[in-house]
């Protein structure tokens, strides 16, 4: 019986085409009616074969959603709609039967009611099986080529490690070229007769001869273009355009006095670091776990703020949080239930200068994300830290002047992500308990600097 | 007059007309489902679900902390200010060729078309007045005036040729803390203040604390300039009361003082209701901050309760105004989340004058008030995990010349050096920036920076960037133009970023 339904649930999307055929033959009549004699009768045929097709469609549609595994989510707006489409040509048919009650809609009602219906069941129903973004994916691109963004074989991939060995042509000025220039310099659209695609390409130039003149690279036709004031109307690239950036044209400048070379590399021209900063690619630093989380709850920030704990977004725009109660200092352990609704979002909790004790550490495991722990200044002596050990993106731990135990300390060891920890104690009762092994050494601060008194320190000139 | 009344009863009429039974239901149903449909349609809104606004708050506390627009380094900021410029030459700009020179007329070349404070005609040329080891696994040069330094100088990164364009304290003091030589902007702590906010409610976010004296430059360096008042900067006494008046007078209890400020402040609302001068919200955070600070500044500003060793390791002198108190102090307000402490020590001005402007006498003095603290700060930021999050900049509003200073045509005798803007050292150490590193060189007598010069306005687009802001972006409306700290120049010294 299951494999029964799932077949019948399958043939869902043979069957709708009947239905959609039907109506669009009920509708093609009804804008036409004035040439047919006996449209009436004709739609009344069309619009009785819809019904029964249609309610087909809907059971078939109905068992496909309950036997293939959809969300209902997914699926709730292409089934109501398929409903109420079924619904506009019943409607439709008791109209054309004249039924007292219906005769009063205007017959306009019911034509583009049932056009509409069927579009948005339609647009819905591809959704569904072909994913939200089908429709709209090859318009995106078609656009993105009409605006000849098709710089994607220089890019710049220049890395703080290695800039120095990149040849500066290909690195840096075929980039720039790339992006502000190509588009209408190419061999497809060729702008003053003038491409730029290639090294040689600007060698040859255009309709006024190379790009650069070796002899004098001041008076390079490229160095003085981007050099002409923005409304000349030799100024390049044109006004209109997007404009070469201050870096770009020092760049590209810079490029030029020193002969144009192509092969040579940024080191062996000796380009300096700071001409090139823009054009580095940095490394993202991934300080925080790379989550997508939704805005966090609006309703908790307001009541957080309300009791003066910090809350704010480690950058602007971010939706990861950092927390801080230094205004709220009778912060205690129950209090971390106000935390319910940015579980996720935490990033970076500081409780430094509360009330809160060692069952705190149970409280800090739930929050997944947590980068950076502060504890300064509070009476935890270290017991059950071991419950952070899920914490995989916990890097760093701050128990300054607290009450930790050394027998603690081995113990942090198992923190999956831990890269520092910092226990100082000013009166040093820790220290002495303990022996650090390499392992602990290499991630706790344990401090306790002091400077030697010297004879100099007492010298008075 | 006819016309126009014509015209509003006209008027009328046709606001009579919109509002008919019949236009409301011919016009109203449409209406209604496109509304209706508008919300059917909600999933298929592209437009994210609307972000809290965190700046909120700062409608009622214009200190509110905010996030700064880029990923910030560094949360706090301690610059150490040593006014009168100190004597880069004795300190970290080693220049064994000076020596030399020592005591040599000065090529007429060298000085041709520049300008100085004091120097006229030809003087002579000054050797170093010190030794100097390489030190810490950077070997970078160190002075035998700076021991304790030494144990430090790995977590540094120095600029050895900074330039500003003033040579006289007061002017280069206000182009280093308000991007200006004229008076009038606000100074860099104020827009840190403006821009970030303070984290401690009960603290004030932008504290000075001067030690030997007034810099020459007054109050303009932590003055707010076109910026709301709220965010100049509190000049707290390391000596007496920390600020002035916040006693409660005798017989006033703390409770009165409350019920007191309360009335005011509700009054004082009104007022900005009315009006929506800012000021009026900057006086009332006052009176709430200073009711809150009559217990938390006592607090902070109290080094008794530090251990013993540590109040060594600074050398404090507990009840006297001393620079190694107020690096102390420093430190306890970056711990309790002061976003900007400017400490400026005073004395540094070296001509040879005098004898407490003497190079061999004075400046020694000033050496070994300033190397201990200097040193004990970063080692206790250090191991309180603070060094991270805290930008610790050293530095003078200019430095001194390889030339003794001859006043007047005359050579003084006791030895000392003129003011110099060509090249001069600073360093910064803290979180976002290169340990152990140098970055620029100066030339064989140190007369001028001869790679990686910067400026006054790179070190402050840098301080910027390390906070979170792009300084170029980070601007105040003002008298009908944008303005920003480092004016229409300055570039981050990437180089010494971490």
């Amino acid at each position: 019986m299951e494999a029964f339904l799932t077949f019948i649930g399958r043939l869902h999307p043979l069957i709708v085409h009947l239905p959609i055929g039907f109506i669009l033959l009920a509708l093609l009549i009804e804008f036409y009616k004035k040439y047919f004699k006996e449209s009436e009768k004709f739609l009344k045929f069309i619009l009785f074969w819809t019904i029964i097709s249609g309610f087909f469609s809907l059971i078939s549609g109905y068992l496909q959603y309950q036997q293939e595994g959809y969300l209902w989510e997914t699926v709730q707006g292409h089934f109501y709609f398929g409903i109420l489409t079924l619904l506009m040509s019943i409607g439709f048919y008791f109209f054309l039967q004249r039924q007292v009650f219906l005769i009063q809609i205007p017959r306009l009602f019911f034509s583009l009611g049932l056009l509409v219906s069927l579009l948005l069941t339609g647009h819905l129903g591809g959704s569904v099986t072909h994913g939200e973004d089908h429709l709209t994916k090859p318009l995106k691109e078609l656009s993105s080529t009409l605006l000849m963004d098709e710089s994607t074989e220089f890019e710049f991939q220049l890395k703080e490690e290695n800039f120095r060995d990149q040849p500066m042509y290909a690195s840096v000025i075929a980039p720039i070229l790339s992006q502000k220039c190509i588009s209408c310099h190419n061999p497809k659209k060729t702008k003053g007769e003038l491409q730029m695609h290639t090294y040689q390409a600007l060698q040859i130039g255009g309709k006024n001869g190379s790009l650069i003149n070796y002899e004098d690279p001041k008076q390079s036709e490229l160095f003085l273009r981007i050099h002409l004031p923005k409304e000349d109307k030799k100024h390049m690239p044109p006004k209109s355009k997007k404009q070469l950036t201050k870096a770009e044209i020092k760049i590209i400048s810079h490029w030029i006095e020193i002969g144009a070379p192509e092969k040579q590399t940024l080191g062996q021209l000796g380009v300096e670091r700071h001409k090139i900063d823009p054009f580095i690619v940095k490394e993202k630093e991934n300080f925080y776990p790379e989550v997508v989380l939704e805005t966090p709850d609006l309703e908790t920030l307001d009541r957080l703020l309300s009791k003066n704990i910090l809350i704010s977004p480690v950058t602007k725009e971010s939706n990861l949080l950092n927390l801080s109660v230094l205004n709220y200092p009778k912060f205690g352990n129950q209090q971390m239930n106000l935390l319910e609704g940015i579980k996720q979002h935490l990033v970076s909790i500081d409780l430094s200068y509360s009330l809160v004790n060692d069952s705190i550490f149970y409280r800090l495991a739930q929050f997944p994300n947590l980068v950076q722990i502060k504890l300064n200044h509070t009476q935890i002596t270290g017991e059950g830290i071991s419950q952070l050990n899920t914490l995989k993106h916990l890097k760093k731990l701050y128990l300054v002047e607290t009450a930790l135990e050394g027998t603690s300390l081995p113990l942090l060891l198992n923190l999956p992500a831990i890269e520092q920890v910092f226990v100082y104690q000013s009166k040093r009762n820790l220290i002495e308990e303990i022996e650090l092994t390499p392992e602990l050494e290499a991630i706790i601060e344990i401090g306790t600097y002091a400077l030697p008194r010297l004879a100099s320190d007492a010298i008075v000139y | 007059m006819d016309n126009l009344k014509k015209l509003l009863i006209e008027n009328q009429e046709m606001e009579a007309r919109l509002n008919s039974r019949r236009h409301f239901l011919k016009d109203c149903t449409l209406g209604l489902g496109v509304i209706a449909l508008g919300s059917l349609m909600n999933s298929c809104s592209f437009e994210q679900k609307s972000a809290y606004d965190y700046s909120a708050s700062r409608a009622l506390n214009p200190m509110a902390p905010l996030a700064p627009p880029l990923s910030p380094k560094v949360k706090s900021v301690i610059y150490l200010h040593m006014v009168g410029a100190p004597s880069q030459l004795e300190l970290f700009d080693y220049k064994p060729e000076l020596a030399k020179l020592h005591n040599k007329p000065c090529p007429e070349s060298l000085i041709k078309g520049k300008e100085f404070a004091f120097i006229e005609g030809v003087p002579n040329m000054l050797g170093p007045q010190a030794t100097f080891t390489k030190e810490g696994e950077s070997r970078n040069w160190v002075s035998n005036h700076l021991p304790h330094f030494k144990n430090v100088v790995d977590e540094v990164s120095f600029l050895k040729a900074v330039h500003t364009d003033q040579f006289n304290h007061g002017p280069a003091q206000l182009l280093m803390f308000t991007g200006s030589a004229r008076f009038g902007r606000p100074s860099l702590g104020s827009w840190i203040t403006y821009g970030l906010g303070s984290e401690n409610n009960n603290l004030p976010g932008f504290v000075v604390l001067t030690s030997g004296g007034t810099p020459d430059a007054g109050k303009s360096l932590w003055g707010n300039g076109f910026l709301p008042s709220i965010y100049q900067g509190v000049h707290c006494r390391s000596k007496g009361d920390p600020v002035l008046y916040l006693k409660d007078p005798n017989g006033v209890s703390r409770d009165l003082k409350r019920k007191v400020i309360q009335s005011i402040n509700e009054i004082n609302y009104k007022e900005y209701q009315n009006f929506k001068d800012p000021e009026v919200l900057t006086r009332i955070s006052q009176y709430e901050m200073a009711y809150r600070m009559q217990v938390s500044v006592p607090e902070v500003m109290n080094i008794n309760d530090e251990p013993e060793y540590i109040k060594e390791m600074y050398g404090v002198r507990p009840d006297k105004e001393s620079f190694a108190n107020n690096c102390l102090l420093a430190r306890k307000m970056v711990e309790k989340g002061v976003r900007f402490v400017q400490l400026y020590d005073w004395g540094w001005d070296s001509h040879g004058a005098s004898e407490s402007e003497a190079l061999s006498k004075g400046f020694l003095n000033k050496c070994r008030d300033m190397d201990r603290p200097v040193s004990a700060l970063l080692l206790d930021l250090k191991q309180r995990g603070l060094l991270e999050e805290t930008l610790v900049v050293w530095g003078g509003e200019f430095g001194r010349t390889p030339m003794w200073e001859n006043r007047a045509g005359i050579q003084n005798t006791l030895i000392g050096r003129d003011h110099q803007g060509e090249a001069f050292t600073m360093w910064m150490a803290g979180g976002g920036v290169k340990k152990g590193y140098v970055h620029g060189e100066t030339d064989e007598i140190g007369f001028r920076g001869i790679s990686g010069r910067v400026s006054v306005h790179d070190v402050q687009a840098t301080i910027l960037h390390l906070l979170g802001f792009d300084h170029e972006q980070f601007t105040y409306d003002f008298q009908g133009r944008p303005f920003r700290l480092t004016d229409v120049e300055g570039r981050v010294i990437h180089e010494i970023l971490a």
